[in-house]
């Protein structure tokens, strides 16, 4: 594949490092920004679509935003490369596609040629600058384990580094103003991913969700929102962004809430490991079976083996389990890593067969028997 | 779920339409049938939708919200709030001040009440005080009555939760949200 570059490391989010790593996968901050005097996404033009990309490539890479930045032009690479950073964390679907935001018209295809990019820190991938998503720029940084105290940190510095040379629409009453008035305030969005396998085995999983509902919190699936649930990891994130400061909303994520649905998740593996030991064993060794022996695996069923594994080696039930190849295989599972790593494009029944190939030579080997 | 097209892979993406009507329909699609009908996988409109679906719903709005309050458009960008009321998202920063009234009760339904920014603000807009004194002392009465009620409802979660906005509210004032 010709246009992106090879990544220097793993990807942030699956490191399985930090605070609170046995549950919580990874912490994320994105800030929503518009730039003052051009319309927003739905009455933008090409040209201020254009202006918009070309201001915002200068300032990112007029250096202080980050000491090494790759800069990517999202029309110059394929759709399997921008899939490729989906799956990545690094952009969302809909910038990967250019699909408009409340646009009319333009027909199938037409969001193939909108100006729209990503600059993306590097080495490890930890800040993204998304430019012309549904706001001019979506600026994020991840955090492997529970950091949102950190992300912050560090999306702010990005932040005061772009403002230095671009003026954002910003007013006394609201705020960040951005396109969507979810999202009007702060422009902050703290989501953490959180592997809940436990909660799912004891049936808990609904009401977790439920609470979360209560206390004014999304919980999506993987690829954030309108997404499944794969691999038992559901993102929690804040829905208020007006009226709190980024400082209330993150200790009311990081302090409050994600320690007490960890705790549940814990309390959780506590009671299969001492009272369902059986179910949990069976799962475990059921998921490595598949893994070592299914000839097609969905992206699906393969996230649920994985999930199965990691929950295993967390737990001691299968012992010397290599924890970062498993994680890394979360990754190269995904359909786009999958293509990128056989470097060809696979149907998706070729995917299946190709990825059940891979699931049982890693897992073996993850799991020493290789 | 299987898919409603074909009723023969599994249900992966999950369309909640709602027409000029307000009417709301579900439609469940696998991956193959959303693509047929041009339906993106990675979409993220759900926030959007959720937007129209709350404004169709607003409350003493019915029968005929559109057309019995025509709110003209936006003199900046010509957003009209119908145009909003479809997709959810506002054309431009005008809009904001063009549609405050409207936006107003919205706003205070999608962020628990609040109706005004609390916390960082642009370095270079130095100067803009992003709450004035008044509007803190307001947004915190709001919020205590808020805390009361939630108390007299035994819903002690949201109570502990307002009670901390409070205290986040009271320790901002004067230092102007996150250092950096």
């Amino acid at each position: 594949m010709g246009g992106l570059p090879a990544f220097e490391s793993d990807t942030e989010w699956l490191r399985g490092e930090g605070a609170a790593c046995d549950v919580v996968m990874s912490s994320r901050v994105r800030l929503a920004r518009n730039l003052a005097g051009i319309p927003f996404a739905p009455k933008m033009s090409d040209d201020d679509r254009e202006e918009v990309l070309e201001r915002s490539r200068a300032q990112i890479l007029a250096g202080g935003v980050h000491p090494k930045v790759m800069w990517i032009d999202l029309r110059q690479i394929s759709p399997l490369e921008r899939s490729v950073l989906v799956e990545r964390q690094l952009i969302s679907g809909q910038l990967a596609s250019g699909k408009a935001f409340g646009h009319s018209g333009g027909g199938r295809g037409a969001g193939e040629k909108r100006a729209r990019g990503v600059a993306v820190g590097l080495p490890d991938e930890r800040l993204s600058i998304m430019v012309n998503e549904e706001d001019h720029l979506r600026i994020q940084v991840i955090r492997s384990g529970l950091g949102l105290a950190q992300a912050l940190e560090e999306v702010v510095r990005a932040d005061d580094a772009l403002e230095a040379g671009l003026d954002y629409a910003f007013g006394a009453r609201f705020g960040y103003l951005t396109c969507c008035p979810t999202n009007v305030g702060t422009g902050a969005r703290f989501s953490v991913m959180m592997h809940l396998p436990g909660l799912r085995l004891t049936g808990e999983i609904e009401k977790v969700k439920r609470a979360a509902d209560d206390m004014g919190l999304a919980v999506r699936g993987f690829h954030g929102e309108g997404s499944e649930t794969t691999g038992d990891l559901y993102q929690l994130s804040n829905q208020t962004t007006l009226g709190k400061s980024e400082r209330v909303l993150l200790s009311e994520i990081e302090r409050e809430i994600v320690p007490r649905v960890a705790d549940y998740e814990r309390h959780a593996r506590r009671v299969l490991t001492e009272r369902r030991r059986e179910v949990l064993e069976d799962q475990v060794h059921r998921a490595i079976g598949t893994g070592l022996h299914a000839r097609l695996l969905a992206t699906g069923e393969a996230m649920a083996v994985l999930s199965a594994v990691r929950l295993g080696a967390v737990l001691g039930v299968v012992e010397g389990i290599d924890q970062s190849a498993v994680n890394a295989l979360m990754l190269a599972v995904q359909p786009a890593h999958l293509q990128r790593v056989l470097g060809r494009e696979l149907n998706q029944q070729e995917r299946k067969g190709e990825r059940a190939t891979l699931v049982r030579e890693r897992l073996a080997r993850a799991l020493g028997a290789g | 779920m299987m898919c409603s097209r074909c009723g023969e892979r599994e249900a992966t993406i999950h369309e909640v339409v709602i027409d000029s009507d307000g009417e709301r329909a579900e439609e469940h699609l696998c991956e193959v049938c959303a693509q047929e009908a041009g339906v993106n996988s990675n979409v993220q409109v759900p926030i959007a939708q959720l937007i129209s679906s709350f404004v169709v719903a607003e409350p003493g709005s019915e029968p005929e919200p559109a057309r019995a309050r025509p709110g003209g458009s936006c003199s900046s960008c010509g957003l009209t709030y119908g145009d909003f009321r479809k997709t959810g998202l506002l054309g431009c920063e005008s809009c904001y001040d063009a549609f405050a009234d409207r936006l107003t009760p919205l706003l205070q339904r999608a962020h628990e009440g609040g109706t005004h920014h609390v916390g960082r603000s642009p370095a270079r807009g130095a100067g803009v005080k992003t709450i004035g004194a008044s509007e803190a002392a307001a947004r915190v009465a709001q919020l205590r009555r808020q805390l009361a009620e939630a108390v007299r409802n035994e819903r002690y979660e949201r109570a502990a939760q307002l009670q901390r906005e409070i205290d986040g509210i009271e320790t901002i004032r004067g230092d102007g949200g996150t250092g950096s």
